[in-house]
């Protein structure tokens, strides 16, 4: 492998390089070489793009009301509209906003909370390790969806309520793998190396772990980012959480409410439930690209 | 191997959840601003409440003395199995409306996660010998995109498609709602069961369609590093037949993973379970505690809280001993 | 030692097929293992040795593909060649007449079986009843030298040479012809070393078993084999008797692989090692494989390609320089 960079020597065969490009990017770049990669990435793209400017692509505002109700779709009304005369392809721009906005802001907290704790449950040990696990493992134990509709129920109907008590639920899980993972490579030569240089705790996770964590950081957050976006889906379903924004679950919601199914306006059904599986897809494949192009080096 | 240092470790942490769990549900609504007691009176009765009816309602509810008392009181009852009496269903107790609608839960959680285990396995089994294959390909890609689907969503679509769309003879082909038909009496008559089935029908489908390639790519997964493992290599080797092979070494070693992948779908099919059940109206818990949101029915809610909460922390130990039954390596945390 | 042959490789090659690359791991290998005797094949890691074990048991599976070659066994009269075995007689084949001892013992044996009935299956499965089964297991783990208490334990309640012997008990349990040691004490201790490796000189000795004993060790293979055959780069660079190789090399990387060996009776020896490394095989090599690190290196070495030719007697090498000083 031709890298342009040092190869450190040490003792163990670890892909602990000091490159001169930063471990992100080469990590970005090895998911978009790979062909499932490319296709994840396509995705994701997209729907970011349709989240950050679905309004200006929106023919009409989501809450504009002047239309028939219940009509199939049309040139006019691309997925038709739904029970109040919306216009169903507007809200579904408008709605991926929010709807995205949950799952990576979920997925952020989750990543941050979640490897924070994690790292310092491995690497500080004793004490620290043993209060943090015993929390994850409370809060795993208690099944997540009940929790999530009884806390709602307590809670402020607000999207950020609901964002607040899905990240709440989702960073034990990263935690725990992130802490298996620090156990793992704490023992590594290169950590030993860096240890004896005398290089203090912090820069030994912030060089030496975290290069080498970001594939399984990586996937767990994009899995948390569907996952959070299923939940809030779900919750806005069950009529909790903030019923008058716009946003994937809340159409669905309303669905539910107003008979669409009488109605057979599959037109207003589909959309959200598509959203969510081809972000499920993307997620799956860029977490296969990720493994097949990084967690491979180890191979011990 | 279950050795008897390992029971009591499990039993012990079993306890412990317990009583943690127990605790949280009884600070949990006590946490929220307001006094319940005034908000139930005030739906009732309007704004003219009189002191002793707050009174009775607060001790009712448990509301009255100081905390320590109050957890004692709740502790209490809950060892005599009184879990609070319903706002909305009042005077039925708690205990009683979750005991009429748990079954139906149990039945659905009980059946879609047998089936999607045995399809699970199966497919698995059957693409774990033709890795990198095409079946292997197709399989996979369809395991992935049925698996994305939120399960609420399905169910609404299935409730469209087979239940008002597909008209056979003047008949749709499945009920879209409850559990069975309004003219159907409960017991073992055949109308009564058939009729269970048959309204059982969409949401099984449902949750076993979106449950069961999560677990298939996990044994596949699980299939393909067991085949690659040297005492696989040695195996073929000896020259053992094909069948055996299978058997103890393959099949074997793959018993625990198996275990871990039933433990992690079932915690999601209890998930789905309940937005199934909202959506078909079918009456388990999921849908009473669905209800009981929408109503403000606390104690209702803080009760099946409960029990699903316990009902985890069994399952999970239940679990961690099948683990030690099933692999001999497995002795201690 | 009769001469006769039990097993015997022509040509034979395998390579690794990916999308990107193909490596020949095995380039036209041949060699003889006489009945009872024990042939000694030695190499470096990365040379194919164990690329090669991997074939007469026929357990060559994608990526690897056998590109071409036969390997003979001669059980009773007539000879088969078992890479055109069909599936059963294959399987009938494998352990019954000739079975394996594999690298790294640590997870050759299931993990969630017990060690008597990983001794017995294969008995079975090879038209042994149970009780015959049941009866030989004591004696077999005897002959490995191990305790009879291991019967009832799993794997990984045993140390590394227990497993190993445990292999050893299994590998003999069809009464097989023909033994292929792959790297069988790799990874044990020094002590346990030895200790396996007088094992196997005793089969053959109580046994007639015929031993193919594969290592990168040359020393250890010279304490008991009849003869050596020396790896490199895919090939087999030297062929011959124990003594001859060891006291009378001809190839130069044989020589330079003796001249590294540390020896406790010649204390103040230079240690040399071997400059470079092997090539890489997923090109074709021009010349000599060795042509980099050799120290006789002549143009003539990088334009063709040595074959084997006669040195003495049954001694082969593929120099076009061979002998150094002798030892």
């Amino acid at each position: 492998m031709t890298e342009t960079g040092y190869i450190v020597p040490d003792a163990s065969s670890s892909p602990h390089f000091i490159k001169k490009r930063s471990p992100l990017l080469e990590f970005v770049i090895g998911i978009w070489k790979n062909g499932k990669g490319k296709v994840g990435m396509i995705i994701y793209a997209v729907m970011i793009g349709i989240a950050v400017f679905g309004r200006l692509l929106a023919p009409y505002s989501p809450t504009d009301v002047n239309f028939p109700a219940f009509q199939p779709p049309s040139l006019a009304h691309l997925l038709g509209t739904n029970y109040v005369g919306e216009d169903v392809f507007s809200e579904f721009l408008y709605g991926t906003g929010v709807s995205l906005t949950v799952g990576f802001v979920v997925a952020f907290a989750t990543m941050v909370i979640g490897t924070i704790a994690g790292i310092s449950a491995g690497f500080l040990g004793k004490v620290t390790d043993d209060v943090i696990m015993r929390t994850v493992d409370v809060l795993l134990v208690i099944p997540g969806f009940p929790l999530l509709v009884i806390l709602s129920a307590y809670l402020p109907p607000t999207i950020w309520s609901t964002i607040l008590i899905l990240s709440i639920l989702s960073w034990p899980f990263h935690a725990r793998v992130i802490r298996s993972q620090t156990l793992t490579l704490k023992r590594r030569a290169f950590v030993l190396a860096s240890k004896l240089s005398g290089l203090g705790n912090f820069r030994i996770i912030v060089r030496d772990l975290i290069p080498n964590m970001l594939p399984i950081i990586f996937i767990n957050s994009i899995f948390v980012v569907v996952g959070a976006i299923v939940a809030q889906a779900g919750l806005a379903f069950f009529g909790l959480g903030n019923i008058n924004s716009v946003n994937w679950g809340t159409m669905l919601y309303w669905f539910d409410i107003e008979d669409g199914i009488l109605f057979k306006a599959w037109w207003w059904l589909l959309p959200p439930g598509l959203g969510i599986m081809a972000l499920g897809i993307g997620a799956n494949l860029l977490s296969n690209a990720v493994s097949e192009t990084n967690g491979t080096k180890r191979k011990d | 191997m279950i050795t008897a240092r390992y029971l009591e470790r499990r039993v012990i942490y079993l306890v412990i959840t317990f009583f943690i769990a127990v605790s949280i549900n009884f600070f949990l609504p006590r946490l929220i601003p307001g006094n319940p007691a005034i908000t139930i009176l005030v739906s009732r009765y309007g704004n003219e409440i009189k002191p002793q009816e707050l009174l009775l309602v607060e001790s009712e509810l448990n509301l009255r003395g100081s905390l320590l008392h109050q957890y004692i009181g709740y502790m209490v009852s809950l060892f005599h199995g009184y879990l609070g009496v319903s706002y909305y269903y009042y005077p039925a107790t708690v205990v009683s409306i979750i005991a009429s609608h748990l079954p139906w839960t149990l039945f659905l959680l009980g059946t879609a996660t047998i089936l999607s285990v045995i399809i699970g396995v199966s497919i698995a089994t059957y693409i774990g010998w033709r890795l990198g294959g095409k079946s292997d390909s197709i399989i996979s890609s369809i395991a992935i995109s049925l698996g994305s689907l939120p399960f609420f969503w399905l169910g609404l679509i299935f409730q469209i498609v087979f239940g008002l769309m597909i008209v056979i003879n003047g008949h749709h082909l499945f009920p879209i709602a409850h559990a069975f038909s309004a003219n159907v009496y409960p017991g073992f008559t055949y109308s009564f069961i058939s009729s269970v089935l048959w309204h059982s029908a969409l949401p099984l489908i449902t949750l076993v369609l979106i449950s069961f390639p999560g677990f298939t790519l996990l044994m596949r997964n699980t299939i393909s590093t067991i085949i690659n493992d040297d005492y696989v290599q040695m195996a073929r080797a000896k020259g053992l037949k094909t069948w055996r092979i299978k058997k103890m070494y393959v099949n074997r070693n793959a018993r625990l993973p198996i275990a871990t992948s039933v433990a992690l779908a079932f915690g999601s099919i209890v998930g789905g379970a309940f937005l199934v059940e909202v959506v078909f109206s079918y009456p388990g818990i999921g849908y009473m505690l669905y209800e009981s949101v929408v109503t403000s029915d606390f104690p209702l809610i803080d009760g099946i809280f409960l029990i699903i909460t316990i009902t985890v922390i069994i399952a999970n130990f239940i679990v961690d001993l099948l683990y030690a039954f099933l692999d001999p390596r497995v002795v201690l945390e | 030692m009769t001469g006769d042959p039990i097993i015997e490789v022509k040509d034979a090659s395998i390579s690794y097929i990916s999308r990107r690359e193909k490596i020949d791991a095995v380039r036209n290998v041949s060699l003889t293992l006489e009945k009872g005797s024990i042939l000694g094949l030695v190499g470096e890691s990365g040379c194919g040795k164990s690329t090669l074990a991997t074939i007469f048991l026929k357990l060559i599976y994608p990526p690897a593909h056998i590109q071409g070659g036969s390997v003979y066994y001669y059980g009773g009269s007539e000879k088969t060649n078992v890479l055109e075995m069909k599936p059963p007689e294959l399987r009938r084949y494998r352990w019954k007449e000739v079975s394996m001892i594999f690298q790294g013992s640590m997870n050759s044996l299931n993990p969630v079986m017990r060690i008597s009935d990983q001794i017995t299956d294969v008995m079975i499965d090879h038209d042994y009843t149970y009780m015959e089964a049941m009866d030989r297991v004591d004696s077999l783990l005897e002959q490995a030298g191990i305790s009879k208490r291991v019967k009832n334990l799993y794997p990984h309640e045993l140390s590394g040479g227990m497993k190993q012997r445990v292999n050893i008990a299994i590998a003999l349990a069809c009464e097989p012809k023909a033994l292929i040691a792959d790297e069988p004490t790799t990874a044990l201790d020094v002590v346990v070393q030895s200790q396996i490796t007088r094992k196997l000189e005793s089969l053959r000795k109580n046994l007639g078993l015929s031993i193919l004993f594969i290592s990168h060790d040359i020393s250890l293979v010279g304490a008991i084999a009849d003869r050596i055959s020396v790896m490199y780069a895919g090939k087999i660079v030297e062929v011959g008797r124990v003594s001859d190789i060891l006291n009378s090399p001809a190839h130069q990387y044989t020589i330079a692989l003796l001249a590294s060996i540390p020896t406790l009776k010649r204390v103040e020896e230079k240690i040399s090692g071997i400059p470079g490394h092997p090539p890489r095989l997923n090109t074709t090599i021009k010349g000599c494989a060795f042509a980099d690190r050799c120290m006789k290196v002549q143009n003539r070495c990088r334009e063709e390609e040595p074959q084997l030719e006669v040195i003495e007697g049954d001694h082969q090498a593929a120099c076009f320089f061979p002998g150094g000083p002798k030892r």
